[in-house]
């Protein structure tokens, strides 16, 4: 244990170094927090002398679940958290089932799904669980831009692609093998597509599982004989959807009833909602909220009312 | 000296073995904890899957989670295949590139190839899958035709991730061969060729064999980029050609654990499987270990 007098030298300045940071931090800390306080009192005063007190939120939120609900939910919290300072949300996907088990478990705050509770295939959901309808989807049929061959299908047409009745693109007047792609067996849109189109068969097995709304898109876009199906609200100009029986699968279509294939994203806490949950599941069905799932391509509650 | 030194050294040597000791039974715990955490996962791994562990599950034809069908071996077969098939290209590649280095090579290109080669071992496996997905699956679409997703993306993502393990392992087994043995050959007459092929090959058969072993039980266990170029189809089968897709045991693990209700027989039979790729890879590993213990003591 004998120490060069360089490496006693280094220490002593790393040790000074750390004291000078941590004496520096804590000031600007303490100053700060003070700022805040004093602000926070201003604005609590103000809002008394308007006689319109509101109470500040404060804590944290975590949101996990189905990827269809994802970018409604993600838009709503950063403005969330814009408009409640002392509010930290964090949401990531991983599927519907995902949503559902672990705000069963209670590992997160909200789930996000877009699979009923009721209908949902699960042998005994938790009774404890509560789904409030935020929004309304539909799934569509996509297939790579350059496919020019198909435009139209019927439903008999979609299902017999995906139980491997009709493997070749020959069928529709292209050439070579379809590539069929569906989504893991706990997927929202799945079900949909499931509900909808596979009345009397299963996706055949040798359809490639992708894992979110987002990989769907990406693999589409990138493979000219591939098919699979997407949640409306993803849908752009890198994947071609098709009409099924002649009807387009756009907004409008789906306000009308043209487009049939429709189905409720809910929000799901464990029990009662806590201030917090309810403040940013109400935060949701405002009409400010109601605008962003607008705007992010889904369907507005007050459409179906 | 102790005579001379008397009590007053003895006490210094007395505190010096307490120190000793201390020091001792830090670096014991350190390793028995090691130890422990191994011996933790192991049992937690096992009272998980013990639902699950029958002849149904590893010899079962169909793994169709919808169904409640949970058999593995059509998984198995195509995780050796993946891997097998990979080591095999790997090595192919590796081990001429380990002898090129150990004896060919001149001092200044080694310092640029060596280097570069460890610069691999750098990349995060979640690269080389994007690189997969966005290079590796087009081209194989493009030029041989087919899904693009396929066991050929995935040996070629898993050779690039070995490679450099191959590489580093067989050239330190290839240096180990005694330089007297090198020279007797050359002195006999042999060609670097000859000296290579009869006698640093023979010594470094053991080394090179381990290395290879070694890089195959890291292949199986991998992940990330195998799931992303290898296609899964909803339901696993044995593939039929490298242009096929293919499910493997660690992809399977990573699509349903997502959704998987907790707890059920899919749930357990995810820990199964877990387990049993666990022991795939934990025999594989002995026996290169066997091996080079072997190859020492010869």
């Amino acid at each position: 244990m004998s120490w060069s007098s360089l490496q006693k030298t280094f220490f002593a300045l790393i040790l000074l170094a750390i004291l000078v940071l941590g004496v520096h931090n804590t000031w600007t800390m303490s100053n700060l927090t003070s700022t805040v306080y004093t602000m926070q009192s201003t604005i609590d005063n103000l809002n008394s002398m308007l006689g319109n007190y509101t109470q500040r939120l404060e804590g944290y939120l975590t949101i996990a679940g189905s990827t269809t609900v994802l970018p409604i939910i993600q838009t709503c919290a950063n403005l969330f958290m814009q408009e409640n300072p002392g509010v930290v949300i964090s949401v990531s996907g991983g599927g519907s089932g995902h949503g559902i088990s672990a705000v069963s478990a209670g590992y997160i705050n909200i789930g996000m799904s877009s699979k009923n509770l009721t209908t949902e295939q699960i042998t005994d959901p938790d009774p404890d669980l509560q789904p409030v309808a935020i929004a309304l989807d539909s799934v569509a049929i996509i297939v790579h831009p350059t496919n020019g061959f198909v435009d139209d299908l019927t439903l008999e047409e979609v299902e017999m692609i995906f139980n491997g009745t009709i493997t070749d693109w020959s069928h529709f007047g292209g050439s070579g093998e379809i590539h069929v792609y569906t989504r893991e067996a706990g997927s929202g849109t799945l079900e949909c597509f499931e509900k909808f189109f596979m009345k009397h068969s299963d996706i055949t097995g040798a359809a490639s599982e992708k894992t979110s709304n987002g990989e769907m898109k990406a693999t589409i876009a990138s493979d000219p004989a591939g098919i699979g199906f997407l949640s409306v609200g993803y849908i752009d100009e890198t994947v071609n959807p098709l009409k099924i029986d002649g009807v387009e699968p756009t907004v409008a279509n789906i306000k009308t009833g043209a487009y049939k294939i429709k189905r409720w994203l809910f929000l799901i806490t464990k029990g009662p909602p806590t201030k917090i949950e309810q403040a940013f599941i109400d935060f949701v069905l405002s009409s400010q909220g109601q605008e962003i799932v607008e705007q992010q391509g889904y369907l507005p509650l007050e459409w179906f009312q | 000296m102790v005579n001379l030194e008397g009590k007053g050294g003895m006490k210094r040597e007395g505190q010096r073995s307490l120190l000793e000791k201390a020091i001792e039974i830090i670096l014991f715990v350190g390793a028995l904890s090691s130890i422990i955490i191994v011996f933790l996962i192991i049992a937690y791994m096992s009272l998980e899957a013990y639902p699950a562990l029958n002849l149904d599950f590893l010899l079962g034809w169909f793994w169709d989670p919808k169904k409640e069908m949970f058999g593995i071996f059509q998984i198995i077969v195509s995780t050796l295949y993946v891997g097998v098939g990979a080591i095999l290209i790997t090595t192919a590649i590796g081990v001429p590139t380990a002898i090129f280095l150990a004896e060919f090579c001149p001092r200044n290109v080694r310092n640029v190839i060596k280097p570069s080669i460890e610069l691999l071992v750098g990349i995060p496996t979640i690269v080389l899958g994007f690189f997969g997905l966005m290079v590796v699956i087009p081209f194989i679409r493009d030029n041989f035709g087919g899904w693009g997703t396929s066991v050929l993306a995935g040996w070629m993502i898993l050779a690039i991730m070995s490679l450099p393990h191959v590489i580093s392992i067989s050239e330190d087994a290839l240096r180990a061969v005694p330089n007297s043995y090198k020279e007797a050959a050359l002195a006999l007459g042999a060609t670097r060729w000859q000296t290579v092929k009869k006698v640093l090959l023979p010594y470094a058969k053991t080394g090179i064999l381990a290395s290879v072993l070694l890089a195959l039980g890291r292949v199986m266990g991998e992940t990330m980029a195998v799931t992303m170029v290898i296609g899964n189809p909803r339901v696993a089968w044995i593939p039929t050609s490298i242009l096929d897709r293919a499910k493997v045991l660690t992809s399977t693990i990573l699509l349903d654990w997502s959704y998987v209700e907790i707890p059920s027989m899919h749930y357990h039979s995810l820990f199964g499987i877990g387990l049993v790729l666990f022991f795939i890879v934990a025999l594989i590993d002995v026996t290169a270990t066997y091996m080079v213990k072997r190859g020492v003591i010869k």
